[in-house]
């Protein structure tokens, strides 16, 4: 029971690592990418052909996984460059579907459909990261990290800068701002961190195949963004506690497995839309409701007793 | 050589149906600017309502034609409705009416396999038999594809172009505000153009039932072929996308003439990518060009 909650947590905070990464290129770059379980797919075959070839140093092969993901991110930049809005929506979808196409059939690198097995655990400052504890913490640290950086990003002026270029990007330009490079940046940071989630992953399960990095997954990061609100720094954790969390509650019901991840999805179809109809801002808009809410009713209360 | 003209003549028939359902979703995306994807939900449905219809019901052909027309109807009509209005009466912003419409989607899809499960259905018809010709074969079912495809483009082209309605359309797709300030209803021209898309859906959904089979996880697939074959066609042109629906329906099956079949899919996008990247215009305005 307590493996089975401390891997439902270090799924949680891959998820939280994911959605924050997508919601820097989707929430506040105003480009919506469905690929981002390509760069999450990158990062784990990186590190899972380090660790089975080279070394399974923990710190290397994030730095690695950054580099590959940062190419494939830039890879995916070059039709946002030329495209907007909807049609990078399916540029990006294109961009998944060749590269699912790519895990499966590369046999001699990506293990095909079988995936490649036996990653032996990574080792951190001659530490061995053997034990769901062990993975727990990193996975834990590195999301808060993911967190913090997200936050620090947007106060900064290059987070001012990507939020006035998905608002008005004539005028962003007309300030001297280049906005090709900043989308080449966002989408390849983007990506760069993603693909630390991949490393996390491949480790803690011990194995990678094309599965776990197909549209499907891209969209799940995509619904976790959306519920949880896209463009703020606590609705994509939220959503991801979400959608994680979500699918563990739902089996105290006791419907048949194969129900299971259906029922999942058509929730998750219906919150979207109804959000998107009612309140775009996700979660953290509904949040932010109640919380006008009550400043308001307080306000009232408060004239009310000094009127008495 | 023959193999490779086999299989072009595969992907004709392939893409008379990805043509159906291209110029449905260029037609609700051109005159209304809504990203339907829920288009592919539309395919899902009607092509399940029609299987279930035939094969579990045991209803006769015409009249599972017609549940399966106005299953078609009533969820684009639904949409259309209770979604894409109120959020074009609040003016929101176009990517959150796709996620609305992503939603939809998903909701659909997963409801579908709710009632139907997840695997593979397809039915057998004495239609779906190859006649030679030739060296070359083809299925009636193919062939069905290829004439029913060409005689409901040149209907809706003569809807088009011939009819008060479809002017309107037009000056909807050309120019939405001149439309409101000569007092036509936009909302009605949404809701024809609704109509209409999703009825196209019913001829595609019904032959792809014999053609290639069915699952739910079809629905995305078609989606996104109907989309990129607006956009390689060009975006604002119904015979572009027709064309993009083809050049992707030959270009999935001719791909596979020096590579595994299982590339075929990521072929279709490869070319999809290229257009994005060289063509962002699309293929009619190539031609246009010259």
């Amino acid at each position: 029971m307590i493996s089975y909650l401390e891997s439902l947590l270090i799924f949680t905070a891959l998820a939280i690592i994911l959605a924050s990464s997508l919601n820097l290129v989707l929430g506040y770059g105003g480009m919506f990418s469905v690929a981002h379980a390509v760069f999450y797919g990158v990062g784990a075959y990186t590190a899972s052909l380090l660790a089975l070839h080279l070394s399974n140093s923990l710190v290397l092969s994030i730095l690695c996984a950054i580099i590959t993901g940062g190419l494939a991110g830039l890879l995916l930049a070059v039709p946002a460059l030329r495209v907007k809005e909807e049609y990078f929506v399916v540029a990006s979808l294109g961009f998944q579907i060749i590269a699912s196409t790519v895990f499966n059939q590369w046999d001699a690198v990506t293990g095909g459909i079988g995936g490649l097995t036996g990653i032996p655990p990574a080792s951190l400052f001659g530490y061995e990261i053997d034990s769901y504890g062990a993975h727990l913490v990193v996975t834990s640290l590195l999301a808060a990290a993911v967190l913090a950086i997200v936050a620090a990003l947007m106060r900064s002026s290059f987070g001012r800068a990507l939020r006035a270029l998905r608002d008005d990007e004539q005028a962003l330009s007309s300030l001297g701002r280049n906005p090709t490079h900043l989308r080449l940046v966002t989408v390849a940071l983007s990506a760069m961190i993603a693909s630390v989630a991949g490393v996390l992953y491949a480790y803690f399960t011990s194995f990678v195949n094309p599965e776990s990095f197909t549209l499907d997954e891209s969209v799940m990061m995509m619904v976790m963004v959306i519920i949880g609100g896209a463009g703020t720094v606590w609705g994509p954790p939220l959503g991801a506690a979400f959608v994680t969390i979500f699918p563990a509650l739902l089996s105290f019901l006791k419907l048949p497995s194969s129900l299971l991840g259906p029922v999942q999805r058509l929730t998750y179809g219906v919150i979207m839309t109804l959000l998107m109809i009612y309140e775009p801002a996700g979660i953290v808009g509904l949040l932010r409701w109640v919380r006008r809410r009550q400043i308001i009713l307080n306000g009232i209360n408060g004239s009310n007793r000094a009127a008495a | 050589m023959e193999l490779l003209i086999q299989l072009a003549l595969n992907g004709l028939a392939l893409g008379a149906l990805y043509a159906l359902m291209a110029v449905g979703f260029a037609l609700i995306f051109g005159t209304t600017k809504i990203f339907h994807f829920a288009h592919g939900a539309t395919f899902v449905l009607a092509a399940y309502t029609y299987y279930a219809a035939v094969s579990e019901a045991g209803l006769p052909v015409a009249f599972a034609l017609g549940l399966c027309a106005a299953v078609a109807l009533g969820f684009g009509l639904a949409c259309e409705r209770f979604v894409y209005r109120p959020m074009l009466r609040s003016e929101s912003a176009s990517l959150t009416i796709f996620v609305a419409s992503f939603g939809l989607f998903i909701a659909a899809e997963n409801a579908v396999i709710l009632v139907f499960g997840s695997s593979y259905h397809t039915l057998e018809s004495r239609l779906s038999r190859a006649l030679q010709l030739g060296p070359f074969a083809i299925s009636p079912v193919g062939l069905c594809a290829i004439v029913a495809s060409a005689t409901i483009l040149g209907a809706l082209e003569f809807f088009l172009a011939r009819t008060y309605t479809g002017a309107a359309l037009r000056a909807m797709a050309d120019n939405p505000e001149l439309v409101r300030m000569i007092g036509l209803n936009r909302y009605y021209y949404a809701k024809v153009a609704f109509a209409v898309g999703s009825l196209m859906v019913v001829p595609a959904a019904v032959l792809s039932v014999y053609l290639s089979g069915l699952s739910p996880q079809s629905g995305a697939w078609i989606t996104l072929v109907a989309i990129a074959s607006t956009i390689v066609g060009g975006v604002g042109s119904l015979y572009g996308a027709a064309l993009g629906g083809i050049v992707l329906g030959v270009a999935q099956n001719v791909g596979i003439w020096r590579l595994p079949a299982s590339w075929g899919e990521g072929i279709a996008f490869g070319v999809l990518l290229l257009f994005l990247l060289f063509r962002p215009t699309g293929l009619i305005h190539v031609f246009e060009r010259r």
